[in-house]
């Protein structure tokens, strides 16, 4: 038993963890935080990517303790984010989701990918995001939809 | 339940009523729970709209005759004279008698309290009347509708690995009615995508014993992101489904039929290598090519050898 | 809902985090045998939940330092051993002087996993798949492992011994990679994949040119990559590209054995192998 303090969607939590419980299952069981999905458990769909200090990992890849002192941001954290909203927004406007379970996951992935660099190229969008799978195909869609909110996060970095 | 059945089924309701989308609240749980729901028949054969539209366009029709009702009293006309839709209540032949839609919902209320009528629940249900077990030839009907379309597939083949890259795909599917275009196209290109991943990538491999022995998502591959084709053109053909809900029928399935016999065929006319087994591995067409056109690989390491290197100076 | 069936869960450990490497040496040696390095930790968790493995210790040696750093020297280029696969990709350093190794870690897993990849950690799991292995082979790299007891120097080649073996002793540890070329050669990293770059490849081959020497490394066909050079090639520097080149895909292909496994048979694999060598050959020497 040990305690982690770590700061949620900008909230600061302490929490009491075991060492070799993964990130996935005390961000789901006991922060609540469903957005994160938990699918493969062996670091291969991606469902369950989340930002550890800004960087995308896989939580079911990382232990809960490794996230001591770091920041974490979920999809829902990023509702709070003007430009991820916009990017949300997006989504929803191509039609990139059909069963959903996969968009959160898109949707953390791909505000990293356009915060790092919004004038992204066709391709390597496509190797940034290749690790989250949907299992729906609805790989055109998203495509579409990070592409067509590019112009979000230049004009953040503009100003 | 399918992916796009809720949302095409709230755009059946907000139609009929003239309400707008948002006012309708599809319980997704309820839909799928057979302990308060009857069994919906068959959300199989990309079937689900087409069953569960047709129950709600009679839920509907039943919700508004209830409401035709209450209206012919309270405006004092015939039923048969009150319409409803546009989000309005109105006579026919006298259409400045109308009242919104929701002053009907839990019976109609008169200013000094007095009531008439009741709380609107229209109640719909559907199973298909025509339909025949298959018998021994395989003749039947045993299906409600048929979705026809057709898949096209432009292709690279590398003859020395046999692996073979997807580049453009181009489909056209007759779903009678696109309720919602958006989710059309992208039950479409899905499709394709998941047709990409049986034609080219997914199989279940057993041991001696009849164990999987790739039982995880990196050796039962499944399409990502890079499997995409750089190009993708999906085309909706709109011809009624006469007994389907507003002229639909079913497409979620249907695209990803034509995706390998697509595949198979473009190597066939590119290289004349048959193929009748899946999925169509690098492995497997090279395997192929070896057995039913060695020559092709000859001709390909003669201008890999030739052609390409004799010009090249050594360091 | 909680998951405690082992696969969604791993099995008790202590989890330690050193910040010096010799604190992270002292405790491999305490608890010597009871304990596992962890670096990225993608073989190492998935080991654990599959419970292949149950070590009562987990170091992670994330929080050293020195073993994040890449530098310049005259011997070479010394890559630190928890570099991460995206810092390979990224670094001005590595693509500019190793673009065959920058290459090949953009296919170590997709592209969130290389966030925490990390080179030691993908050359010392001994599976067929590693892509840093036939990489750094072709370029005569040379790893420093560290223990209490000091330090020793082997080459690459000589670290995976087996099917998820290698040569580490337990309280041994990779600290360093050298390169000892950082100019005047020419390399390339192929890979034959049948579906996207994450999926596990039939063949990798990796080959390095510089002046008279040359290598040709095949791996993902076994859990130990294949070593070719000029002479085992019987590369003739008179003769022809296309002569050499035919001729030295012929003594790969009889040579190497490929393993049968979920991704492709062995025949296949012999077969792809030879296409791929001689295609990688062909690009070093400039031919289009």
């Amino acid at each position: 038993m040990k305690t982690i303090s770590l700061k949620v969607n900008g909230i600061a939590k302490e929490i009491t963890i075991e060492d070799n419980e993964l990130l996935l299952n005390v961000l789901r069981e006991k922060l609540g935080i469903t957005s994160v999905k938990a699918a493969c458990w062996r670091g291969e769909c991606g469902l369950c990517t989340v930002l550890l200090d800004g960087i995308p990992v896989k939580s079911c890849m990382t232990l809960a303790v490794e996230a001591d002192g770091k920041e974490v941001i979920t999809a829902e954290g990023l509702y709070f984010d003007e430009k991820a909203k916009k990017l949300m927004e997006s989504f929803v406007k191509h039609g990139a989701m059909q069963c959903g379970f996969c968009t959160p996951a898109f949707v953390v992935t791909s505000h990293y990918v356009l915060t790092k660099n919004p004038e992204i190229d066709g391709e390597e969008l496509k190797k940034e995001l290749n690790g989250v799978i949907c299992r729906c195909g609805t790989y055109y869609q998203i495509y579409e939809a990070v592409k067509d909110a590019e112009k979000y996060y230049k004009k953040e970095t503009k100003s | 339940m399918g992916q796009g059945t809720p949302t095409s089924l709230a755009i059946i309701v907000a139609e009929e009523f003239g309400i707008p989308l948002e006012k309708v609240k599809i319980n997704q749980l309820e839909m799928v729970s057979t302990d308060t729901n009857p069994y919906t028949w068959q959300t199989v054969g990309s079937r689900g709209l087409f069953s569960d539209g047709i129950a709600l366009l009679r839920a509907i029709e039943d919700a508004k005759d209830q409401i035709k009702d209450t209206a012919s009293r309270v405006f004092k006309v015939p039923i048969d004279d009150v319409e409803v839709s546009g989000g309005y209540v109105f006579s026919k032949s006298h259409p400045w008698i109308r009242k919104e839609i929701k002053e009907f919902a839990m019976g109609y209320t008169y200013p000094d309290g007095t009531t008439v009528g009741s709380p609107v629940i229209g109640r719909g249900s559907y199973a298909p009347v025509l339909n025949t077990f298959l018998d021994a030839s395989g003749h039947g009907s045993n299906t409600v509708f048929h979705t026809y379309g057709g898949t096209g597939v432009e292709l690279e083949i590398d003859l020395l690995t046999g692996k073979v890259k997807v580049l453009r795909a181009i489909q056209v599917y007759d779903v009678g009615k696109a309720i919602d275009p958006l989710l059309v196209k992208g039950q479409m290109d899905g499709g394709f995508i998941m047709g990409l991943g049986s034609a080219l990538y997914e199989e279940l491999k057993f041991d001696e014993d009849g164990r999987v022995i790739n039982p995880n998502l990196i050796n039962y591959y499944v399409p990502h992101f890079e499997d995409m084709t750089a190009s993708i053109e999906s085309y909706i053909i709109e011809t009624p489904q006469k007994d389907g809900p507003l002229g639909a029928r079913g497409v979620g399935e249907h695209v990803m039929i034509g995706v390998a016999p697509a595949i198979a065929n473009a190597i066939l006319r590119a290289t004349g290598v048959k193929i009748n087994q899946l999925p169509i591995t690098a492995e497997k067409l090279w395997k192929a090519i070896k057995e039913q056109k060695p020559e092709l690989i000859e001709k390909a390491q003669k201008l890999f050898f030739e052609e390409g290197i004799k010009e090249v100076q050594q360091v | 809902m909680s998951f405690t069936t082992p696969y969604f869960t791993l099995p008790k450990f202590t989890y330690l985090k050193p910040k010096k490497l010799e604190d992270a040496l002292s405790l491999l040696r305490q608890y010597r045998g009871k304990a596992k390095i962890m670096a990225g930790g993608i073989m190492l968790i998935n080991l654990m939940k599959e419970r292949k493995i149950s070590p009562e210790y987990v170091i992670d040696i994330k929080g050293i330092e020195e073993l994040k750093k890449i530098s310049k020297t005259e011997n070479g280029i010394k890559i630190g051993s928890a570099v991460t696969a995206i810092e390979l990709q990224s670094y001005q350093i590595i693509r500019d002087n190793l673009p065959a190794l920058a290459k090949a870690a953009s296919y170590m897993g997709d592209r969130t996993l290389q966030h925490t990849v990390t080179i030691g950690g993908n050359i010392s799991v001994g599976m067929p798949s590693t892509d840093g292995l036939p990489a750094l082979m072709s370029m005569d790299s040379l790893l420093t492992i560290k223990s209490l007891d000091g330090e020793r120097t082997i080459p690459a080649s000589e670290l995976v011994i087996g099917f998820g073996r290698t040569s580490l002793k337990d309280d041994e540890m990779i600290t360093e990679i050298v390169v000892p070329y950082s100019r005047g050669f020419k390399g390339t990293y192929l890979k034959l994949i049948n579906a996207s770059e994450v999926a596990i490849a039939t063949v990798a081959v990796s080959v390095l040119l510089k002046e008279k020497k040359l290598t040709v490394v095949i791996g993902a066909i076994a859990p130990r990559p294949y070593y070719f050079d000029h002479k085992s090639l019987q590369w003739n520097w008179e003769a022809s590209l296309s002569e050499n080149i035919k001729n030295a895909s012929e003594i790969i292909g009889s040579s190497v054995k490929p393993m049968s496994d979920a991704v492709a048979g062995s025949e296949y694999r012999k077969e792809v192998s030879k296409v791929l060598a001689a295609r990688a050959l062909k690009e070093v020497f400039g031919g289009a």
